[in-house]
């Protein structure tokens, strides 16, 4: 068995999406290469007309090839014998099925059921993505729900239990990056530049004598600066506590400090409203404004990383003064700083709207981290109540298509309740804190469920399953009969 | 007794004024005055430093009561008078404002509230979250516009064709090339230097209404109106409905500075068949009044509201709603008199503050829950005359036991009676 995999360099004509898609184009690619080299040979083409050669070749050894092309349909080469695989993430309520968008009236790949008609059979990242596809397609459409594989460096640590988060541990995070720390940024609401009218009353000197400020009133108190470990209290010269920052980025250098009791991580993308950051940092700030052993360590994955940490400091500013700590991480870590951060993380936390993959839910699931998040889209498959805290969330957002002209709402996503989230945040650190077996019993479940949907056996058992229903299926039979030798070897080691 | 009313906007000038800060405050007068004037001389100031204190003086000089009400935000009622004075406020948000922000303490209300003693508030909610700081003792009274038992004049009617007619300006977005508004077009021209839909300019106004009509009153520039979500659930809910209507009453002074943005969320509904109409017009008492018999439902989908006249007149005159419950809302909907939409905490900002820093809560509107909404009520209205009469009688009595006259006239004399008590005291 031959597989190509490809991945062109534009999913979306939109710019400020593209850097971000293609990435994970790429990285989809990568993820599933690993996989399917355990099933047959892999090659890597850079154009899909590249694999044309290599499946008239096939066609001569009577070897079964087939093309995957790592993008969403309105992508897939449809001119090729060779045949051809989608494999996609796809969080929106339906998929295209009308060429409505002005910039899509050139390509009749934009009906996708068009352009499905033309592939093989179709790969979706989760049950959502299957179901909305069958929906359009019929029941009889060769479409897997295959999820993104567990990243290689999430290391089975079901031997090695991991430590439950108690009062006063502290984790290390030891990472060479840009990290933005909120303790760090000068946070002060008073330095908020007010570009609007102040209407309010003018200053009165008597006023502070005539009105005293009331003792029973509880304040928050800027008490960062006691709470804010020394510089360099490891002793190590190559690495130091995140740096002074501002508005921009800030520079890349080993940092290396410690993590204040219960840490919870989200990987997201500014940019992706989905990924809805707002309400996960709005969320965070606004239960732990007063506890300093609560650290949010966000990571961020974004085409435009210059401009998050603007963001990031306008929305802490905004919240400020605040007791617990955000840390964030411009740019993916590398794999074994990637393992370390789970290894440090006490909850992976996520307010999406909707979720085309749960790609890093279900890395830190199968290192028995609960999760915080709605259990909708492609978390649906992952997320339950055993083994998560479950955000309360509503279908029937209106959105735009992603990739169209962005005038008219198309389809839908979720709607986030961010006062379950906040209720989530406060349970999650109760249970942390006092309910220890409870933890455990969560993290066990959750490692179990992950690896049962993610891990590379259930991944590789899903990809020969697939394989095996496109060549019973009618699209490939027509394919074969059309342009392809015998197919019998499909799904096997060749 | 001598009872002194003050706001920052004139009544003469309300319609120039309208959307400007506190301009809502005047209306609020406007609905005080008739409780007011049972009780004694009611004198509308125009300055209240010159004036309060000088009229107090010759009050006390002759051993008459005198309170002043000041119906504006805490931070900008007037500290230092010799005179009594109660403000009154309205207010929206989960917490009081609780810090002297730009180093004004003004902008502390719970320090301006502690040092005045007392306060007028228009819903529960409002003075359960003021005695949750400033004790549970704190004098603070919920009075709400007493406008019911003005409403009782107009007796509802919704069904068959109706008409109405008006001066000012009217957008029926079925018959305006809705194009130019494409959120596309405005990302490169700021809304308010696209024109009005051609042909679209203040005149006299003749308009047929039929069906189920919704209607909302607001200002666009509120961002706690939430009118985004208003227009795309209408939309969604009832986009194959040829008789139902949105009718959008904008209170802002300038047409131009608010319908396109508003153009442009109908114009990113897609295609429909129902109608939405913007009503920008300051409109008479009698064109008003058509304009709640034209209703069949009032609407709200506020983030947080401090009373809401307009639902308060609609439902008064027995206009079930569309609305959440939540804040002042908590004091009069129900599922008797409206089809409740869900609502849940999220984070937000005081408004006045120039910093708009996270300082308090205030409500998510859950979207689906308001599509659904719209089409239970749509359903009602066509199919379920008895409901709807039903909801339509509960809408009245909810409001009754809110803003009636009796209600605003036991809690404002017992508000009195302390206050006079200590006059009485301070005259002696």
């Amino acid at each position: 068995m031959k597989f190509i995999v490809y991945a062109p360099a534009h999913f979306y004509g939109t710019e400020e999406l593209s850097g971000i898609v293609d990435k994970n184009g790429f990285s989809l690619l990568q993820a599933f290469s690993r996989i399917m080299r355990q099933l047959g040979e892999v090659i890597e083409v850079e154009c899909p007309e590249q694999a044309e050669p290599i499946y008239w070749q096939c066609v001569q050894e009577n070897r079964a090839c087939v093309l995957f092309s790592f993008a969403p349909p309105h992508l897939l080469p449809i001119t090729l014998a060779c045949p051809v695989v989608p494999v996609f993430g796809w969080e929106y309520a339906d998929i295209p099925e009308r060429i409505e968008e002005q910039c899509w009236l050139d390509d009749p790949r934009h009906d996708w059921r068009f352009a499905l008609s033309k592939a093989a059979g179709a790969i979706v990242l989760s049950s959502h993505a299957r179901d909305i596809v069958r929906r359009s397609m019929g029941a009889m459409y060769p479409v897997a729900a295959v999820h993104w594989p567990l990243s290689a460096s999430v290391k089975d640590q079901s031997s090695c239990f991991r430590a439950l988060p108690h009062a006063g541990r502290r984790s290390m995070l030891s990472i060479r990056g840009s990290v933005g720390d909120s303790e760090h940024m000068g946070l002060d609401v008073d330095a908020i530049v007010c570009d609007e009218e102040d209407d309010t009353p003018a200053f009165d000197p008597s006023d502070a004598i005539d009105l005293p400020p009331l003792d029973q009133i509880a304040r928050h108190v800027h008490s960062v600066a006691a709470e804010n470990p020394a510089m360099n209290d490891s002793g190590d010269l190559w690495s130091s506590e995140p740096l002074p920052c501002s508005w921009r980025m800030p520079p890349i250098v080993y940092i290396r400090t410690r993590l204040r009791g219960i840490v919870y991580t989200a990987v997201l993308s500014m940019s992706l409203e989905q990924d809805n950051w707002v309400d996960v940092v709005t969320g965070f700030g606004w239960s732990f404004r007063d506890v300093a052993d609560a650290t949010l360590l966000l990571v961020i994955d974004d085409p435009a990383l210059e401009s998050c940490q603007a963001k990031l400091v306008s929305e802490l500013s905004k919240l400020s003064p605040l007791k617990c700590r955000v840390l964030a991480i411009y740019g993916m870590p590398s794999a074994d700083e990637y393992a370390a951060l789970i290894h440090a993380t006490t909850y992976y936390v996520s307010a999406s709207c909707a979720s085309a993959s749960c790609r890093h839910a279900a890395d830190f699931m199968a290192a028995g981290i609960p999760v915080i998040a709605p259990a909708h889209t492609a978390l649906g498959d992952l997320v339950q109540g055993d083994s998560a805290l479950v955000v309360r969330s509503m279908p029937g957002t209106p959105r735009v298509w992603p990739h169209g002209d962005q005038d008219i709402y198309r389809t839908w996503w979720h709607q986030i309740d961010w006062q379950s989230l906040v209720e989530a945040y406060h349970k999650s650190y109760a249970v942390a804190r006092k309910e220890p077996a409870t933890y455990l019993a969560m993290g066990h479940l959750a490692r179990t469920r992950a690896r049962a949907h993610c891990g590379p056996d259930a991944i590789k058992i899903e990809i020969q399953q697939f394989l095996r229903d496109i060549v019973t299926s009618g699209l490939m039979a027509q394919h074969e009969r059309q342009q392809a030798p015998a197919m019998h070897t499909l799904g096997m080691q060749s | 007794m001598i009872l002194l009313v003050y706001t920052s906007t004139a009544d003469k000038d309300l319609v120039t004024r309208l959307g400007c800060p506190e301009y809502s405050y005047r209306f609020v007068i406007r609905e005080f005055m008739p409780l007011l004037h049972e009780f004694g001389k009611v004198i509308d100031i125009a300055d209240p430093e010159q004036e309060v204190d000088a009229i107090y003086a010759s009050c006390v000089a002759r051993a008459e009561p005198c309170l002043f009400l000041c119906f504006m935000p805490p931070g900008k009622t007037p500290l230092r008078l010799n005179c009594p004075t109660i403000p009154v406020f309205a207010w929206e948000y989960d917490n009081l404002p609780n810090e002297a922000f730009r180093g004004r303490p003004r902008n502390d209300w719970t320090r301006v509230l502690a040092r005045l003693g007392n306060a007028i508030t228009h819903s529960s909610f409002v003075a359960e979250r003021t005695r949750a700081v400033l004790g549970p003792n704190f004098p603070i009274a919920c009075i709400p516009a007493p406008l019911w038992d003005r409403m009782q004049r107009h007796h509802a009617t919704h069904s068959g064709l109706r008409c109405l007619a008006f001066q000012g300006l009217a957008i029926d977005c079925s018959e305006v090339d809705l194009t130019p508004y494409r959120l596309s077009a405005l990302k490169s021209i700021p809304s308010r230097d696209v024109p009005l839909p051609p042909g679209q300019a203040d005149g006299p106004v003749t308009m047929q209404l039929e069906g189920v009509v919704y209607t909302a009153i607001f200002n666009p520039q509120d961002g706690r109106k939430n009118w985004r979500i208003m227009i795309s659930a209408f939309c969604e809910a009832l986009r194959e409905r040829e008789d139902a209507t949105l009718l959008l009453k904008l209170t802002h002074r300038d047409a131009n500075e608010v319908v396109p943005d508003l153009l442009q969320q109908i114009h990113q509904m897609g295609r429909l068949k129902c109608r939405v109409v913007l009503i920008h017009a300051y409109l008479s008492d009698e064109a008003y009044n058509d304009l709640i018999r034209c209703t069949t439902y009032a609407l709200n989908t506020s983030h947080g509201e401090g009373q809401c006249l307009p639902l308060m007149e609609y439902m008064s005159s027995g206009k079930p709603a569309v609305a959440p419950r939540h804040t002042s809302m908590l004091d009069y909907i129900d599922d008797h008199c409206a089809f409740v939409v869900d609502s849940s905490e999220e984070i937000g900002c005081w408004p006045q503050d120039p910093r708009q820093v996270y300082r308090t809560l205030r409500q998510r509107i859950h979207y689906g829950s308001l599509v659904n909404a719209f089409r239970n009520s749509y359903h009602v209205a066509k199919h379920e005359p008895e409901t709807y009469k039903n909801m339509s009688h509960s809408a009245r009595q909810s409001l009754k036991r809110y803003c009636s006259m009796d209600v605003a006239r036991s809690r404002f004399k017992q508000l009195l009676a302390g206050q006079c008590i200590g006059q009485a005291k301070q005259i002696a």
